[in-house]
C-alpha cells in the first residue's frame, strides 16, 4: 500500500514538473521521504549528448579532479589500479589519456559515473580506472595533466606509487589464458567440429565475459556461440575454473594447420590476497595454436547419394502422405535425418528422375538439438513432393543417401528404401483427349549401365619400341628432317651445273685437257724415274699436246709441232724445250737411234714448267 | 617409282630407330610375366614387366598387362601410368581404354580434358602421325620439284598426288600440335600426394592429389614440377611423385 502510494506520488511529481513552465501551479506538498533530491523550481532534468546531465535552474559546480593508486604500494609485475576521479556539473567526453612515466605500463580499464546533489548543486563523479603494471622497483610519480571538460580544463594532480620487489618464492603474475579444446583426431575438409573455447581463470585474473572472438587462420571457419558458461574445466587431468564457450569449427583447407583464435575478454584483477580487487579490464588473449591435420575426403569408396554430409547420421522411418494415389496426383514423402555433423548445410539427396516419379525440389528444415551446447547435433527434415508418372507403380523410388564418418574414415550408406504405394489410373482419363493432354508420357526405363571392370591380359606384347612418345622434337628427328631438303638442294645444284656446262663446252674441254695433261705428266715422271727415254719422250709430247689442246679446237693427238710451238708464243726457253722434245718424240717414233741425246730427269722440271705455261694460257 | 623408293628410304631413315624389333628372349619374358599373372603371382608379373620397361622396351600389350598387374598389387597410380602408355602406343586397343575407364570410375576421378586437337591426335599412334606428316610434306615437295630437277616429262598425276600428299600434311598439322601438348601429361603415382604452394619441402599444401590423377607439367624447378590438374588445381609436385606418360 505504501509502495503504491509512493509510486503515484512520484509519477505525479514528475508530471507536475514537466508542466511546471506552462502551468506554474503550486506543487502539492509531498511527504519528505518521497521528495526528489532536486530542489523545487529546478525544472526538468535533461540528459544531453555524452551523458552530461543538466538541470535548468540548478547551480553549476566547478570541475575538480583527484588521482591516486590503489594500492599505493605495488609489486613488480603485478597490476595496480590508477584511478582518476573528476567531479563537476559536466564530465569529460573522452577517457583522459595520462602521461606515463618510464617503467610503467598503463592500460585503460573502464569508467563509472555517479550523480548526486550537494548543497543545491548537481555534482557528477566520473571515475576512470587504469591498470598499471610496473616493470621495475622504485618510486614512480604519475605527472599532473589537464583534462578538458566542456569549455573548461581541470588539472589532475600527480599521484605517487611505490613499487617493491616481490617476496622471495612469490609466484609471477599469471594472466588468464585461452585454449581451444578440440577432439584428438584428424579432421576432414567440410566437417563440422564441436569444440570449446576455454578462458582459464588464474590466481591473478578472473575472466568475466567474452566480448569478441576472431580467428587467426584462414584454414577454417569459426562459429562461436557467444554464450560462455562458467564451469569447472578439466585439461590434461587438471581442474581449472573459467569460461567455456562452445564453438563450431569447419576446416576449409586440407593439410596441416594451426587453429587458433584471438579473444577479447573482460577480466577482473585479483589482489595479492586472492580476492577480487573490483576493477575489471578488457584484454585481448591469443589461444595456444592447436595443430591439426585436415584431410580431403577420400575419393575411393564414395557412394551414390553423397551430398557432403560428414558426421554420424541416421534416417528415421520415412513417411508418405498417402498409401494410394492416382497417376499424376502428388504425394509428399517426409524424410528426417538426425545425428551429429554438418547436417545444417547438407543438400537434399536427389531422386532419380527416370524412376517413373517426378520429384520437385524438397523443402528442408533444420532443427538444432537444444541440449547440445556445440550446436552440431540436430535433425533435418526433407519434404519431397512426388508425382507418379503412370499407374501401376508399386513403390516410391529409393533415395540414395550416404555420409562420411570421420571417425571410421569411411562412407556409410543410409539409402532410404522404397515405400510401398499403390498408383491407380487417373480418374481424369475418362475423357481420352484430356487424358492425352494431362497424362505425362511414361518415363523411359533407365538404361542399365554396366559397371566397369578390368579387362584381361593381352596375349601378344605388340610391336616393341624404344621410345614411348613420338619422336617429335627429338634430335635425330630434326637431323633427319634436314636430309630431304638437303637432297633436293643437291639435285637442284647438280641440275644448274649441268645446264651451265652444256652452255659452256670450253670449260669441259679445258678440264679434260688438264686432266689428260696431268696424266701424261705423271707418266713422264714415271718414265724419267725408270730411265725410260722413249716412254719419257712419248709422255712429254702427249702432255704438251694435251695442255695445248684447249687453245685450239683440234683434238690433242692431232696437234702438230708447229701448232704447239705457236701456242707457246715468245717464251724461248720453253719453246726450245718443246721443240726438242717433240722432235725427239717424232724421231723416236720414226727412227731407232733417236732419243738418247738427253737426260729425262734433267728435262722433267722444264717439261713441267712448259705444261704449266700452256695450261695457264688455256 | 623412283619417288616412291625415295620416300620409303626417307621414312625408314626417319623412323628406323623406334621400329627396331626385339629379340625372342624379350617375348619369352613377356610370356613368363603373363604366366605369373595367370598363376596369381601379380608381384612377380609386375617385376618381370617393369624390368622390360626399365630396359627401355615398350610394347602396348606389355604395358597393358603391366597396368593390370600393378592394379592387382594396389599400386593404382602406376597402373594408370602403364595403361596410359599402352593407350598412347596403341589407341585402337579397347581393353586398355576400358581399364582406364575402370580405374577412373573406381577412384571417382575425372578423365583429363583434352582440347580438340589433342583428341584428334589420339585417333592414331603418335608415330603414325609423324610418318603421315613427313611423307605428306616431303613426298609432295618431291613430286613438285623432282620432275623439273631430273628432267622428267611432266604428268598430271604428279600434281594430283603432290596435292593429295600436301593435304595429308596439312591434316596432320593439328595432330602434331596435339602430340606436342600431350607430351606434358603425367600421372600422380602415390595417393594423397601433396600439391604445394612453392617448390620447397616445407611449403604449404594446397590440396592432395589421388594416385592416378593426370596433370600437365607447366614448368619445372629443381626437384619439383609445376602441374595443373583438372579443375585448375595447380601447384608444385615432387618429381618423384609424378611421371610423364611419355617420359624423356
Amino acid at each position: 500500500m505504501i509502495i503504491r502510494a509512493a509510486l503515484v506520488a512520484v509519477l505525479f511529481g514528475i508530471a507536475s514538473s514537466l508542466f511546471a513552465q506552462n502551468a506554474p501551479l503550486p506543487p502539492e506538498p509531498l511527504p519528505p521521504a518521497l521528495q526528489l533530491p532536486l530542489q523545487p523550481g529546478s525544472g526538468p532534468m535533461i540528459i544531453g549528448p555524452g551523458g552530461n546531465i543538466t538541470v535548468p535552474g540548478m547551480a553549476e559546480t566547478e570541475p575538480a579532479a583527484s588521482a591516486g593508486f590503489e594500492p599505493a604500494v605495488g609489486r613488480v609485475g603485478r597490476p595496480v589500479e590508477y584511478r582518476v576521479t573528476i567531479t563537476g556539473s559536466q564530465r569529460p567526453v573522452e577517457m583522459p589519456d595520462p602521461p606515463v612515466p618510464p617503467g610503467l605500463d598503463v592500460a585503460p580499464g573502464g569508467r563509472s559515473i555517479g550523480t548526486q546533489v550537494l548543497n543545491g548543486a548537481l555534482v557528477m563523479t566520473s571515475t576512470y580506472r587504469y591498470s598499471v603494471v610496473c616493470t621495475r622497483a622504485g618510486n614512480f610519480t604519475m605527472p599532473a595533466f589537464e583534462v578538458a571538460i566542456g569549455t573548461k580544463r581541470v588539472r589532475v594532480p600527480p599521484a605517487g606509487l611505490t613499487v617493491i620487489e616481490p617476496d622471495p618464492g612469490e609466484a609471477a603474475y599469471q594472466p588468464a589464458r585461452v585454449e581451444l579444446d578440440l577432439p584428438q583426431r584428424d579432421f576432414f575438409v567440410g566437417e563440422t567440429i564441436g569444440a570449446r573455447l576455454v578462458v582459464i581463470e588464474t590466481p591473478d585474473e578472473s575472466p568475466q565475459f567474452v566480448a569478441h572472438v576472431a580467428k587467426t587462420t584462414g584454414a577454417a571457419v569459426f562459429r562461436p556461440s557467444m554464450r560462455p558458461k562458467r564451469e569447472q574445466i578439466t585439461i590434461d587431468g587438471k581442474q581449472f575454473n573459467g569460461l567455456a564457450m562452445p564453438v563450431q569449427i569447419t576446416p576449409i583447407l586440407e593439410g596441416d594447420a594451426e587453429l587458433g583464435c584471438q579473444v577479447m575478454v573482460h577480466v577482473q584483477k585479483m589482489d595479492p590476497t586472492g580476492r577480487r580487487s573490483g576493477f575489471t579490464v578488457q584484454t585481448t588473449l591469443d589461444s595456444k595454436p592447436a595443430k591439426v591435420r585436415v584431410l580431403a575426403l577420400p575419393r575411393a569408396g564414395r557412394l551414390p547419394g553423397f551430398t557432403g554430409a560428414i558426421g554420424r547420421f541416421s534416417v528415421a522411418q520415412p513417411r508418405l502422405s498417402a498409401g494410394e494415389v492416382e497417376a499424376g496426383e502428388p504425394v509428399t514423402l517426409t524424410i528426417a535425418i538426425a545425428g551429429e555433423g554438418n547436417l545444417e548445410g547438407v543438400a537434399a539427396p536427389e531422386i532419380d528422375a527416370s524412376s517413373g516419379w517426378q520429384a520437385y525440389k524438397p523443402t528442408t528444415e533444420f532443427q538444432a538439438d537444444a541440449e547440445d551446447p556445440h550446436g552440431v547435433r540436430g535433425s533435418k527434415t526433407f519434404v519431397y513432393t512426388l508425382v507418379p508418372a503412370r499407374e501401376g507403380l508399386k513403390s516410391t523410388p529409393p533415395l540414395p543417401f550416404c555420409y562420411f564418418d570421420p571417425v571410421r574414415r569411411a562412407y556409410v550408406d543410409i539409402t532410404v528404401p522404397p515405400l510401398p504405394i499403390v498408383v491407380k489410373a487417373s480418374s481424369a482419363a475418362a475423357s481420352p483427349t484430356e487424358s492425352v493432354k494431362s497424362e505425362p508420357p511414361p518415363a523411359p526405363e533407365a538404361p542399365r549401365t554396366a559397371e566397369p571392370a578390368m579387362t584381361g591380359l593381352e596375349e601378344q606384347p605388340g610391336r616393341w619400341v624404344r621410345a614411348l612418345g613420338p619422336a617429335l622434337g627429338g634430335r635425330w628427328f630434326l637431323i633427319l628432317q634436314a636430309v630431304p631438303p638437303a637432297l633436293l638442294l643437291g639435285l637442284w645444284a647438280w641440275r644448274r651445273r649441268k645446264e651451265y656446262l652444256a652452255a659452256n663446252p670450253q670449260i669441259v674441254r679445258r678440264r679434260r685437257a688438264r686432266v689428260a695433261a696431268r696424266r701424261e705428266l705423271a707418266a713422264a715422271r714415271t718414265a724419267a724415274r725408270k730411265g725410260d727415254h722413249e716412254g719419257f719422250l712419248r709422255a712429254s709430247a702427249g702432255a704438251l699436246r694435251e695442255a695445248a689442246a684447249p687453245l685450239d679446237t683440234a683434238q690433242a693427238a692431232s696437234l702438230t709441232r708447229e701448232e704447239v710451238l705457236r701456242l707457246l708464243g715468245d717464251d724461248e726457253n720453253t719453246s726450245a724445250l718443246a721443240r726438242k722434245l717433240l722432235d725427239s718424240a717424232d724421231a723416236a717414233n720414226y727412227s731407232t737411234k733417236a732419243g738418247n741425246g738427253f737426260e729425262p730427269a734433267v728435262l722433267l722440271p722444264e717439261l713441267e714448267r712448259a705444261v704449266q705455261t700452256l695450261s695457264r694460257r688455256a | 617409282m623412283k619417288t616412291g623408293t625415295l620416300a620409303l628410304c626417307l621414312a625408314a631413315a626417319t623412323f628406323g630407330a623406334p621400329l627396331r624389333g626385339a629379340s625372342p628372349a624379350v617375348d619369352e619374358r613377356f610370356r613368363k610375366a603373363n604366366a605369373g599373372y595367370a598363376a596369381g603371382d601379380f608381384a612377380e608379373a609386375v617385376y618381370d614387366l617393369r624390368e622390360l620397361v626399365n630396359e627401355g622396351r615398350f610394347a602396348s600389350g606389355a604395358l597393358h598387362n603391366l597396368g593390370n598387374a600393378e592394379w592387382k598389387v594396389g599400386r593404382h597410380g602406376y597402373a594408370v601410368l602403364a595403361w596410359e602408355r599402352a593407350h598412347s602406343l596403341n589407341p585402337f586397343n579397347r581393353n586398355t581404354e576400358a581399364n582406364l575407364r575402370f580405374a577412373r570410375q573406381t577412384a571417382r576421378m575425372e578423365a583429363p580434358t583434352f582440347a580438340w586437337h589433342e583428341r584428334y591426335s589420339t585417333l592414331l599412334p603418335g608415330d603414325w602421325w609423324l610418318v603421315i606428316a613427313c611423307a605428306g610434306l616431303w613426298g609432295g615437295v618431291a613430286l613438285l620439284t623432282l620432275p623439273r630437277l631430273l628432267g622428267w616429262r611432266r604428268a598430271d598425276w604428279h600434281q594430283g598426288v603432290a596435292a593429295a600428299l600436301l593435304a595429308l600434311f596439312l591434316l596432320s598439322g593439328p595432330a602434331l600440335i596435339g602430340l606436342w601438348k600431350r607430351a606434358r601429361l603425367g600421372v600422380v603415382l602415390e595417393d594423397e600426394t601433396p600439391l604445394r604452394l612453392t617448390p620447397t619441402r616445407e611449403a604449404e599444401t594446397l590440396t592432395k592429389l589421388p594416385a592416378g590423377e593426370m596433370a600437365r607439367v607447366e614448368r619445372e624447378r629443381g626437384e619439383y614440377f609445376y602441374v595443373r590438374a583438372e579443375g585448375d588445381r595447380a601447384g608444385w609436385l615432387r618429381k618423384a611423385d609424378f611421371v610423364r606418360v611419355w617420359q624423356r
